[in-house]
């Protein structure tokens, strides 16, 4: 009698354990929370500095339709063109990872159908204290446009940002931005330095 | 009562045991059907991170857009509408993260280069996508952007297309590793989605220009 009783207490216990251990599992917080980057918030038109390179967004275009040389690219959204300034800091780097955060949180990553030369893959290399101009295109959706958003920028030299220095910039004003009417724009993927 | 419980035979509690297990099986889909009948084309297709109409299939000798890693080899191509509904682009792959070819895959199809399996099954993720509005391949489409696109396989030339392929459409799920607890999208195959479409043989009509 004694013995069964004290099996069944450690069955108690074992799952009184158990269920200490899946509770403290999800109250506390995962590796995504303690490697997120590191970020830096600043206003159109200032220079915001994280570790490896700072960023400063000069102006914002819109368009419903691009025009990059010859070619002419449509969208079922609308397309945000920011002119962006990157220098690097302490040594040589590049913008792998550009993103536009909308109000209600989804994000867009920097299109591929253009020719981005500031960000993502054929990101122009960035050296210390050389400033470096153009414009990054992102496609959104039109549900997308509105306050609430902000741009992101980091460097990724691996496949991801954790614990990576990251520029937020929040667009504040959508002037410009084609509500109703079509609108095109010409652009230019060069960089000035 | 402690006394009760333990006093009970092994017979008994391994019965309690294997009913406790089916009724915790049939709370999370357990007792569903094994495998749902195949959907038609047209019909759109309702995942947690995507919405999808599978349109048509062909099979085409050459596309100018759409690589191949061997020349000679013929493309196997599916035509649908896709909207992402999650909150991020997805994108072709690289490292974690959300994957164009997580959307659709092909099974049961002999001859496609690069073949892999899950399950024990070949499922073939698509080589790339082909975004229609320009006719340019794309790596990420964007969420709340519905978009026509032309997903493709390249297929060992002269192998005999078969009159319809079976086309799975994949559900995904939002969970941390158990052992990194790193929090990523998750194939839920129990819950993917099987369409059967014609195709459509078009090889005759779309061999590259001679050169000259």
């Amino acid at each position: 009698m004694k013995k069964a009783g004290s099996r069944t207490l450690s069955g108690i216990l074992l799952i009184l354990v158990l269920a200490a251990g899946y509770a403290i599992k999800t109250v506390t917080p995962n590796a995504d929370f303690f490697e997120r980057p590191f970020i830096t918030s600043g206003p159109v038109g200032e220079i915001v500095t994280t570790r490896q390179f700072s960023a400063k967004v000069i102006s914002v275009r819109y368009a419903t339709e691009l025009k990059e040389g010859s070619k002419t690219f449509t969208t079922g959204g609308v397309f945000v063109l920011a002119r962006v300034s990157f220098t690097a800091t302490i040594k040589e780097t590049h913008i792998g990872f550009a993103q536009l955060e909308s109000g209600d949180g989804r994000t867009f990553a920097a299109t591929d159908r253009v020719t981005q030369n500031m960000v993502e893959r054929s990101a122009v290399r960035l050296q210390p204290g050389i400033p470096v101009e153009g414009e990054v295109v992102f496609e959104i959706a039109r549900s997308a446009l509105g306050p609430g958003m902000s741009i992101r920028f980091a460097t990724e030299e691996g496949f991801e940002v954790r614990m990576e220095g990251m520029v937020e910039i929040p667009l504040t004003s959508t002037e410009g931005a084609p509500w109703v009417e079509p609108k095109t724009v010409t652009y230019d993927p060069a960089v000035k330095r | 009562m402690a006394a009760g419980l333990a006093g009970q035979s092994m017979r008994t509690w391994g019965a309690a045991a294997g009913v406790l297990a089916l009724a915790l099986s049939g709370l999370f889909g357990g007792l569903d059907d094994a495998k749902k009948p195949p959907v038609r084309p047209g019909t759109e297709i309702v995942m947690p991170t995507w919405k999808v109409t599978v349109l048509s299939a062909r099979v085409i000798a050459s596309h100018p857009k759409m690589f191949t890693l061997s020349k000679g080899n013929q493309l196997l191509t599916v035509t649908a509408k896709v909207e992402i509904t999650a909150d991020s682009t997805w994108t072709a792959g690289g490292g974690r993260g959300l994957r164009l070819g997580d959307i659709i895959r092909l099974t049961g199809v002999t001859g496609i280069v690069n073949e892999s399996e899950v399950g024990g099954l070949p499922m073939t993720t698509p080589a790339g996508v082909l975004l229609k509005r320009d006719n340019n391949t794309t790596l990420m489409l964007h969420p709340g952007l519905p978009e026509e696109v032309e997903f493709y396989w390249e297929q060992k030339p002269g192998t005999a297309p078969a009159k319809e392929l079976t086309i799975h459409i994949q559900s995904m799920l939002w969970r941390g590793d158990s052992f990194t607890t790193y929090e990523d999208w998750h194939i839920d195959d129990a819950k993917n989605v099987e369409v059967v479409v014609p195709l459509d043989d078009q090889r005759a009509t779309t061999q590259p220009a001679a050169q000259s």
